[in-house]
């Protein structure tokens, strides 16, 4: 009899999980034991990271996606449909088009999702811009080609987003970008975020401090923002901050089909070490839809598909799963256009932020072009 | 002046390992070495521009990708005796021409019947992969 795996999701948790489960079982598949599928209503897979380059004409659109199909293993099924309902009782799931596939062993990596119109000032008729989607991306290129005088404010609204660093470093960069065009001197930059200093993970907020002030970002701390009205934002803290531009960190949220399937509340709730649901039998979680307690980036789902791919191999093969993930996160931090650097944790590593230099700037470029051979499991 | 003191002092531990460890690779002769070798990066910190890591990394990200499914155990199997088989025919200087009566004796050979066979799987394998292929364009330009 031939046993199902299903991955819902073609992000970079789902697509990277896909290829090595392949590698993995690859004998289990030609026995015909074995058969992968990813299910994906997008038939592309999306490199997200690179929507922050688009606003200040670093990268196209065409950039940032791929054909799923040239990045998934040829020995994976491909189903090109949206999972409507998850019945973990059952192991089946209904898909937009009314069909339904069965599964013996769910891998669900269906991300976060931006909410731009649940969050204060973004969303269509509203006043605020955001870089967390391709009309998104693009519209706000053309409204910085254009921005030459004025004060532009980025706020941080939703947390936790995807991508910790972008609104760290979009500040950076935009600042030495308005540099280069020589119109810094016209624009004011303000930079605010909801908790009492720059950012969530404190050696960033530090290492933030001063290159903001060398750079002449002013920052406001302990900013909630409740409602955006006639270029001001109103805080819930009764503040109030005039803008020309405003560029909003949107909310992020699961799909609504976690919660309705009773994989969690809020995110998708998994064993931080197993990703195993902690709410349903032979089902696991990857990525930024989980409630694992670091950062949403893609290396997360990186790293977490190692130890997702052991134990779901240990389960086909009657083993007892024994590998466990231990919270390794890496993310890059431009600062600036010429220079960067990284920061690494993990859930029991305290972070270290380095000085920033050219290499590692180069070494995000760089990444940013190989990215494709990390979905495809080989880098 | 007392908080630097005390911060040295906190310190000292960690600065008497790093100069130990310099004392060992100057000892040994490496420090010479990675001190010629930081030349060499030094060159390449002043050559690079982001174009050039763009262009090199989005080349290496291909072949990447293509080496990716060329190292396949299956693939690497097959292309090895794909070249074995060139190696042994030896016959590209001068082959020997071969008309329809003889394709038809050649085809009594159980070695060009098993080669024959490996081409059908392939061709078949071919099929099924460019369907594959062209539904998945298909749907991403969609």
């Amino acid at each position: 009899m031939t046993e199902r795996i299903v991955i819902v999701g073609g992000g970079s948790g789902g697509t990277i999980t896909a290829n090595r489960l392949s590698e993995e079982l690859e004998s289990e598949i030609e026995a015909g034991k074995i058969e992968i599928t990813v299910v994906s209503a997008n038939p592309n897979h999306l490199y997200k990271p690179l929507y922050l380059y688009i606003p200040l004409g670093e990268a196209e659109l065409e950039d940032t996606r791929r054909p799923l199909v040239d990045l998934v293993d040829h020995r994976v099924t491909l189903v090109y449909k949206r999972v409507t309902e998850i019945d973990t009782d059952g192991k089946s799931l209904a898909m937009d088009d009314g069909s339904e596939l069965d599964y013996d062993y769910l891998v669900v990596g269906t991300g976060a999702i931006p909410q731009p119109e649940e969050t204060p000032g973004l969303g269509e008729d509203e006043p605020g811009h955001h870089f967390y989607g391709p009309d998104a991306s693009e519209n706000l290129r053309e409204t910085l080609a254009n921005f030459d005088e004025g004060h532009l404010v980025l706020s941080v609204i939703g947390t936790p987003h995807v991508c910790p660093a972008a609104p760290v470093e979009f500040p950076m960069i935009v600042e030495e970008w308005f540099r280069e065009r020589g119109v810094r001197e016209d624009i004011e930059i303000t930079y605010t975020y909801p908790i009492q200093r720059l950012h969530g993970v404190r050696p960033t907020a530090e290492w933030m401090v001063p290159r903001f002030e060398e750079r002449d970002i002013e920052t406001k701390t302990f900013f909630n923002v409740e409602n955006v009205e006639d270029g001001t934002i109103e805080t819930l803290e009764g503040k109030e901050l005039d803008f020309d531009l405003m560029i909003g960190i949107p909310e992020f949220t699961a799909s609504p089909i976690i919660e309705e399937a009773g994989l969690g509340e809020e995110w998708m709730e998994v064993d931080r070490n197993t990703l195993e649901s902690e709410h349903a039998e032979d089902v696991w979680g990857i990525g930024d839809v989980t409630n694992l307690p670091t950062s949403k980036a893609g290396s997360v789902a990186h790293y977490a598909s190692g130890t997702l791919v052991s134990r779901i191999a240990s389960e086909v093969r009657d083993q007892v799963p024994t590998a466990t993930f231990h919270g390794k996160t890496i993310c890059f931090i431009e600062a600036g256009t010429e220079e960067g650097t990284f920061i690494e944790f993990a859930y029991d590593r305290e972070p270290v932020v380095r000085d920033e230099n050219r290499f590692l700037h180069w070494s995000k470029l760089g990444y940013n072009e190989a990215y494709w051979l990390t979905a495809r499991g080989v880098m | 002046m007392s908080d630097e003191l005390d911060e040295l002092e906190a310190e000292s531990e960690s600065i008497q390992e790093a100069a130990d460890a310099m004392v060992e690779l100057q000892q040994d002769g490496t420090l010479e070495d990675l001190t010629e070798a930081a030349t060499a990066v030094s060159l390449l910190a002043d050559a690079l521009d982001d174009e050039m890591v763009v262009e090199v990394a989005g080349l290496a990200n291909e072949l990447g990708l293509v080496a990716g499914s060329a190292t396949q155990p299956n693939t690497i199997r097959t292309l090895a005796t794909m070249m074995d088989a060139m190696d042994e025919a030896d016959t590209f200087e001068n082959p020997e021409k071969v008309g329809m009566m003889g394709t038809v004796g050649k085809l009594r050979d159980e070695d060009v019947q098993r080669g024959l066979g490996f081409l059908m799987e392939f061709l078949g394998a071919l099929g099924r992969q460019i369907e594959r292929r062209s539904e998945g364009y298909e749907q991403a330009e969609n």
